[in-house]
């Protein structure tokens, strides 16, 4: 019941002292001291005494919001704002409890109602922001944090919500951005730190996420989030002895946790501790035995140390627990082979109807019928494995490739950017991002005709990419053809809401065509995501 | 009286309680027979392989390493050494850092005379392999680089000529050559030459580190293989008169796609007396060339099951060796991979299939190694072939990281136990195991003659190293060394049989093996205890065979085609 304010005890300071009950002032004076329990009574008998008082009724509502009365203070609130429709913290306590009922659409009506009343309430903003993000308002969402933070810049939980808000469009670069200013405003808060951290993995920066989790593990030695994302990112930096000591941190603080173990055994078998890594696996799978992926590990396990047939039950609950995962399906089918060849065809074969394009599971399959002597079967599982696999050897070239044109690119050296996007696209004819950056290569060089032709290209491979349709855009753009470039901003705006750079081209073209009232909107859109800047392409 | 009696009661359970523990300790915690010791500064090898940058590398060009070889190019019946060398981004053409010819002193030190021989060339050398391709009496060296290939021509007189170009073996174009043999693919007599490029690589257009996926446990590494153009093998069939020619088509060979070839490894895996060749991948399933004795190869790598591992996962092969580890008569496969991964143990089944073996025979305990030269050998000459394989990262970079393990890597040898299983005994394995290296090449080869079988380890950035074998197991052996007659020189690809009582071995004489790497063309039997070999047979790739019974061991035995010791 974080959600509920105090801040409306401000407001009470404004009443007149002789207007309010003896009840009312101490029950008031017990919650700003947090003994919401003590303060319950007294703002009980506030009620029985001035039944007219809203203001009784909304502290009492938030007394009884804070002792687990969650649906009666629902019940207060509404009272409160019987008696008085236009009372801020009242509307702002009604939606903070919905928003913890789940009830995020009536939530949002009663917030923006106290916003209305009460512009600079930032904590409205934030409590908006969580129910608009519920409802899928994903722009609005980024809207109203982005107001909370502007209002009170030291916010912490508005920074971490827009960075969670953030990665989950895809702006990598504004999430690190919010959890940034998250640390910033608090830099002893671990969670802040850790937060950090995850947006920082994600984007690559190993070394940097690991120094979040460290210094949120610092605040807290006993951070138990925090010790897993240090512990996850250790092993992806390989740095598996370290990932160990804090996975068995974790483990001491969590004995119960299957996951916890899991993930210990897991490092421990890939450090080449398969004795421990057994031990912790197992206890895995008897805490949680619906833990697919630990009887995964744990069948690994038995097979890394040659104990075959210890590992084929664990094999078949994980493939039986994760029905859907190819490769526990793979690795099932194949433990069977020697065994029950019949059955290892019939695996085989699931896992490849859930992922026909999956060259690992074909190739397999191919060993086992041949195994099993159908020739032609096994030599039809390796053709299409063979295709596929060049085609996925294909398509690592093409990336290559293209990573070099974009090197070009960044160079300014176009013509060689051009040359290696060609090839790129003669590697993996396509390629959509190969024909993207070869648009952008080709409008830097004035090839109007050529660069348009790329970026429909790509997006006949991609329509949704927002980033080929805004760059698609500038182009257009810079050509003038800004009817043109105005469909291209719209979309990216559908797919992505909170892209500011979007809004604020398609401000500058609907200028263009005159359309000055639309482009003043959007222009102010803009500027709630982001600064606004008509720069180069993304 | 009483007392006594119990006395003795007690001291006879004791010693049975006593033999039972050491029966124990002998299969699982006994430590090994074999000791190896790093001889080679006091061999006289203190030069280093310079290959690519030292802390990073910009190109996969700076990953590969140099392979080694141990050849007896004087005939003198000591084994000398060929290592290979390379160079750096910044110095193509650095002098100090060409190839070495070591000549065997016989006193356990050696002489370098590779500039006398005219074998110190400069430049990105990779792989050796070693035949008599004119049938001279002299063994003459391939070696493989990322540029152009070199055949030399052993003079007889303590030099080599290089003869390339008039041997129809130059290429115009860079390419990037890896693993290599001489093989008798037509049992004419001559023997003909098999190679494997790796990329086809060009330093101008390389991506650079940490473009696009080039990013490894977080680090910017050098891009490659997957995304780089892949790189065809190639078969030259020797003409009988010094040249070769391009056979690649004619034979099958190109119909395999191109690939990312570095181990190549020839032997009769069908025993239908035509020798087969086997390619080991990087990032794709390995090749498995079948020799249909007309003249054709069909690659039939996949339905061999020697492709991928047994879950058809494709695996960054490099090392490969051939042995028959279970004594069945059949030759089995041992191949080295990427870290985060497993080696494989291919038991040969027969009926051209092969299944995976390896964590059923005790080898899925190393996983976080990174693999590279390897071999089958019998370290304590108990009739069973062990494993040996020498790791090294590929990312000079991930010393940044400060692992446990890192850029250097420790080796691994694993005894056969003799019943299909193997155990680690690497941690008894000597003062020759304790350095970590960042290893490439491995050669094995009785470099003293000594019947214990040495390791030569060529290393990146680092001072090769000369593992001298010492046994105190007691155990015999044998050397043969093959001289054809009718079959080429070198005896390569003739095979082996060695029977001492109830037990039979087989091996083969074998160019090019490991990682870019040629072993002593002496074919080494351990004899365990047994006093005398009952029947060595030899089947010469002119299929003439030839029998010798009641043979003496611990000793270095001279066979020539037809005409016996």
């Amino acid at each position: 019941m974080k959600g509920l304010c105090l801040v409306c005890l401000i407001a009470g300071f404004f009443v007149a002292e002789d207007q309010r009950s003896s009840f009312l002032s101490q029950g008031l004076t017990l919650l700003q001291k947090g003994e919401y329990k003590e303060a319950l009574a007294l703002l009980r008998r506030a009620v029985e005494e001035h039944p007219l008082s809203e203001e009784a009724h909304n502290y009492y509502g938030f007394a009884l919001g804070r002792t687990g009365g969650l649906s009666e203070a629902i019940e207060e609130f509404n009272k409160a704002l019987k008696l008085n429709p236009r009372y801020p913290e009242a509307l702002y306590n009604l939606g903070a409890a919905l928003n913890v009922e789940g009830q995020y659409a009536t939530a949002v009506h009663n917030l923006q109602t106290a916003l209305s009343l009460q512009p600079n309430f930032p904590e409205a903003e934030k409590e908006l922001g969580f129910a608009l993000t519920q409802t899928g308002d994903l722009a609005g969402a980024i809207q109203a944090l982005r107001r909370a933070t502007r209002q009170r810049p030291n916010m912490v939980t508005a920074y971490n919500e827009l960075g969670l808000l953030y990665a989950r469009t895809g702006d990598q670069e504004q999430a690190l951005r919010q959890f940034r200013q998250a640390v910033t405003a608090d830099p002893k808060s671990a969670e802040s730190h850790s937060n950090f951290g995850v947006a920082l993995h994600q984007s690559g920066d190993l070394q940097g996420a690991i120094s979040e989790f460290q210094q949120a593990l610092s605040i807290n030695p006993r951070f138990v989030e925090g010790l897993k994302n240090l512990a996850q990112a250790m092993r992806d930096k390989g740095d598996l002895k370290a990932a160990i000591v804090y996975y068995r941190q974790v483990v001491s603080l969590q004995p119960e946790s299957s996951m916890a173990h899991a993930d210990l055994g897991f490092t421990l078998k890939r450090n080449s501790q398969l004795k421990e890594a057994l031990e912790e696996l197992r206890r895995a799978v008897s805490l949680s035995p619906e833990l697919a992926r630990a009887h995964f590990h744990l069948a690994e396990t038995l097979t890394q140390t040659g104990e075959d047939e210890a590992a084929l039950p664990e094999y078949e609950a994980a493939a039986r627990l994760s029905p859907k995962d190819v490769e526990f399906r793979v690795k099932y089918g194949t433990a069977l082979a020697k065994t029950r060849p019949q059955d290892a065809v019939g695996q085989l074969r699931q896992a490849i109807a859930l992922d026909p394009n999956n060259y690992v599971a074909r190739q397999a399959l191919g060993m086992v019928l041949r195994r099993n002597g159908d020739l032609e079967g096994s030599a039809f599982e390796f053709q299409r494995a063979t295709e596929l696999s060049a085609a996925a050897d294909k398509h690592a070239e093409a990336v290559l490739r293209t990573n070099k044109g974009i090197e070009y690119l960044k160079k300014s050296d176009f013509s060689q950017a051009i040359q290696a996007l060609r090839s790129a696209l003669v590697a993996e004819p396509g390629f959509a991002e190969a024909h993207h950056y070869l648009g952008i290569a080709y409008s830097a060089t004035g090839k109007r005709g050529e660069a348009n032709r790329e970026f429909k290209e790509a997006l006949q491979s991609r329509p949704s990419d927002s980033e080929i349709h805004f760059n698609y855009g500038v182009a257009l753009g810079r050509q003038g053809e800004w009817q043109e470039a105005i469909r291209e901003f719209t979309a990216v705006i559908t797919i992505r809401p909170s892209h500011p750079q979007a809004h604020c081209w398609l401000a500058s073209s609907l200028s263009h065509i005159g359309d000055n009232e639309r482009s003043k909107s959007e222009l102010e859109q803009a500027r709630e995501l982001g600064p606004c800047e008509l720069g180069a392409f993304r | 009286m009483c007392q006594s009696s119990l006395g003795n009661w007690v001291v006879l359970v004791l010693l049975a309680l006593a033999l039972v523990k050491v029966e124990g300790q002998n299969s699982l915690f006994e430590p090994f027979a074999v000791s190896f010791e790093d001889v080679a500064p006091r061999a006289g090898i203190t030069s280093p392989t310079i290959f690519g940058g030292r802390t990073e590398n910009k190109y996969i060009l700076e990953t590969t390493g140099c392979g080694a070889a141990f050849l007896d190019y004087d005939n003198d019946g000591w084994l000398d050494i060929f290592l290979v060398n390379g160079t750096t981004l910044d110095a193509m053409e650095s002098s100090q850092s060409a190839n070495r010819l070591l000549r065997n002193n016989h006193n356990g030190t050696f002489t370098d005379v590779a500039r006398k021989a005219g074998v110190s060339r400069m430049g990105w050398g990779q792989g050796v392999c070693v035949g008599d391709y004119d049938n001279d009496g002299l063994e003459d060296l391939f070696v493989t680089y990322w540029g152009h290939n070199l055949l030399y021509h052993n003079q007889g007189d303590g030099t080599f000529t290089e003869l390339t170009e008039k041997a129809g073996l130059f290429t115009k174009e860079i390419k990037w050559g890896a693993g290599c043999a001489f093989l008798d693919y037509d049992r004419d007599g001559y023997l003909d030459l098999f190679f494997t490029n790796y990329v086809d690589f060009d330093l101008e257009s390389a991506p650079l580190p940490g473009s696009g996926s080039c990013i490894y446990q977080g680090l910017a590494v050098n891009c490659g293989p997957r995304g780089l153009p892949k790189a065809r093998s190639y078969l030259f069939r020797n003409n009988g008169d010094g040249t070769f020619t391009d056979a690649t088509e004619k034979s099958g060979i190109a119909k395999a796609p191109p690939s990312y070839g570095l181990g190549v490894l020839t032997g009769d895996f069908n025993n239908d007396g035509w020798p087969d060749i086997y390619v080991a991948n990087d990032s794709q399933p390995s090749y498995l060339f079948w020799n249909d004795g007309q003249g054709n190869f069909t690659e039939e790598g996949m339905s061999s099951g020697v492709a991928t591992n047994s879950e058809g996962r494709n695996q960054s092969g490099m090392g490969v060796a051939a042995g028959d580890y279970n004594c069945d008569g059949l030759l089995d496969i041992f191949k080295t991979n990427f870290s985060d991964d497993l080696p494989n143990l291919y038991r040969n089944v027969g009926k051209k299939f092969f299944e995976e073996d390896t964590t059923a025979a005790g080898l899925g305990i190393n996983s976080i190694l990174l693999g590279w030269g390897c071999g089958f050998f019998d370290a304590d000459n108990d009739g069973w072939l062990d494993i040996l394989y020498v790791n090294g990262h590929v990312y000079p970079e991930i010393d940044r990281l400060k692992k446990e393990i890192g850029y250097r890597q420790p080796k691994v040898l694993y005894q056969n136990l003799g019943n299909g299983k193997f155990r680690d005994v690497s941690k008894f394995a000597g003062p020759g195991f304790a350095a970590n290296i960042a290893a490439r090449g491995c050669a094995f080869g009785d470099f003293d003659n000594d019947g214990n079988t040495d390791v030569l380890v060529n290393p990146i950035n680092d001072v090769p190293q000369l593992l001298r074998s010492r046994s105190n197991s007691g155990n015999h052996w044998i050397k043969l060394k093959l001289i054809g007659k009718q079959s080429n020189r070198s005896a390569i690809g003739a095979r082996v049989r060695c029977v001492t009582g109830k037990h039979q071995q087989i091996g083969e004489v074998r160019s090019g093996v490991s990682n870019i790497t040629q072993n002593d063309l002496r074919v080494h039997f351990g004899l365990d205890r047994a006093e005398r070999i009952d029947l060595l047979e030899i089947r010469w790739p002119s299929e003439k065979v030839d029998r010798l019974s009641g043979v003496a061991p611990n000793r270095i035995l001279t066979i020539r085609e037809g005409q016996g010791l």
